[in-house]
């Protein structure tokens, strides 16, 4: 009587840990940032939340971090190998505009055909930045530009082979970047 | 009683000496064999007050006695065949749980900080519906279901769970119910940067419904559960509402 009592004991309380356990691992699905993970640089200027998956972290620097979303058949990407989207995150110096200039330079997607849009676009906690959006033969670009402080700005530039232009997932991104992000 | 030779009727209409000889044969013969030996209940004395018929056509009492009706025999609805039987004679059918069972059930999921709601079709079998004694209050099941859910930005997720359900039952003739444990484990499919991607889903909770029997083979099943689960890293408490058509 005494064993199989202790037997339900056992049971009843590996059942509980299953459950806590369970409850433990991971975030609640209703959270802001459920199911996301962030990256912020050392001196705290903008913090990225991105969702994982299918985001992943390939690099980080002082200076910036990139992500990517790889491709399930990398074969098939040929402009960008195996990855969807790619994310780069780059700290600089100047305004928003002189950064937002200088990442659209360095694009790929310039040219004839090349089709652009700029607008602006909403950040977290009710801060905003100047997007442009570029669609070429091959693929896209979405560049986003804020200023962190004075005389400091961060720019987001998303290329896909895919057309971000109103990708609300990008949006959704975006909405989550926090600049001079203060709690945890 | 005298049997004599039907010699009107025979062929032979003209009598002759053979005919005669044989005639006269056949009626010494036929005198010779005795009567049949006379009724061993005689009638009693003839009574105004007898209810009983007196005349020699009315058949004595033992025979009457030998064909009364039997007694109708009490039908067990306990096999197939007769309760068959038992529902030709328009009794009612035996207390059963159902066969299977295509519910559809409604439940909120959060993900990525939003809630969306989830419709998840489910054919689930019953194994122990047709047991008898103490294994019918077994509630048993395995199915599968069909999830949808309906994600940000106007797109749907479709998953697959496996399913198991473990509890207590109790059927009835028109209307049971049951409370068990649930257990689901399958995938949500994802759609995101042109891309698919799979998230595991586990669940498990305790569910209680009954189900109402209409007809002796179709009726319904409510229910509503509560339980934790887990999809990918991120964790719910789901709570749903399921209603199905249940197979008896």
């Amino acid at each position: 009587m005494n064993r199989e009592r202790r037997s339900a004991i056992t049971n009843a309380a590996l059942a509980t840990l299953a459950c806590v356990l369970m409850l433990s691992c991971g975030d609640y699905g209703g959270d802001v940032h459920a199911g996301s993970r962030s990256y912020a640089p050392p001196d705290m200027a903008w913090r990225v939340w991105y969702p994982a998956p299918p985001w992943e972290r390939r690099g980080a620097d002082a200076t910036g971090v990139v992500l990517h979303v790889p491709s399930l058949f990398p074969s098939m990407n040929s402009t960008i190998l195996g990855d969807n989207v790619v994310l780069k995150i780059v700290s600089t110096t100047g305004s928003a505009a002189a950064a937002l200039a200088g990442a659209i330079a360095g694009a790929a997607v310039t040219g004839d055909g090349a089709v652009v849009t700029q607008r602006p676009v909403a950040l977290a906690h009710g801060a905003s930045g100047i997007e442009v959006a570029l669609l070429g033969p091959s693929h896209s670009l979405r560049i986003v530009a804020a200023e962190t402080g004075p005389g400091r700005a961060v720019t987001l530039v998303f290329e896909s082979t895919l057309d971000l232009r109103d990708d609300a997932d990008v949006a959704d991104l975006l909405a989550h970047f926090e600049l001079r992000p203060s709690g945890p | 009683m005298t049997y004599g030779f039907p010699l009107a009727r025979s062929p032979f209409r003209v009598p002759s000496l053979v005919g005669l000889c044989l005639a006269v044969a056949f009626d010494a013969a036929a005198q010779s064999v005795p009567d049949p030996a006379p009724d061993p209940a005689p009638s009693p004395a003839p009574s105004s007050a007898s209810p009983e018929p007196t005349s020699s056509e009315a058949p004595p009492r033992s025979h009457r006695r030998r064909r009364r009706r039997r007694p109708r025999r009490r039908v067990v609805a306990t096999t197939l065949r007769t309760r068959r039987r038992a529902r030709r004679r328009g009794g009612l059918p035996a207390a059963r749980a159902p066969s299977v069972v295509f519910s559809a059930r409604v439940l909120p999921v959060a993900l990525d900080g939003g809630v969306s709601p989830a419709g998840g079709y489910r054919l689930a079998l019953h194994p122990l519906a047709g047991a008898r004694g103490l294994a019918s209050t077994v509630r048993f099941s395995l199915g599968v279901e069909y999830v949808l859910r309906s994600s940000t930005h106007d797109r749907a997720d479709p998953g697959g769970l496996l399913h198991v359900d473990l509890g207590f039952q109790r059927p009835g003739r028109h209307v049971g119910w049951f409370v068990a444990g649930t257990m689901d484990a399958g995938f949500l499919e994802r759609f995101t940067y042109g891309r698919p991607f799979a998230l595991g889903v586990f669940s498990m909770g305790g569910e209680v419904g009954l189900y109402a029997r209409p007809s002796a083979r179709v009726g319904i099943e409510l229910a509503a559960g509560v339980g934790p689960a887990v999809f990918g890293n991120q964790w719910n408490v789901l709570a749903w509402g399921r209603v199905g058509v249940a197979f008896f």
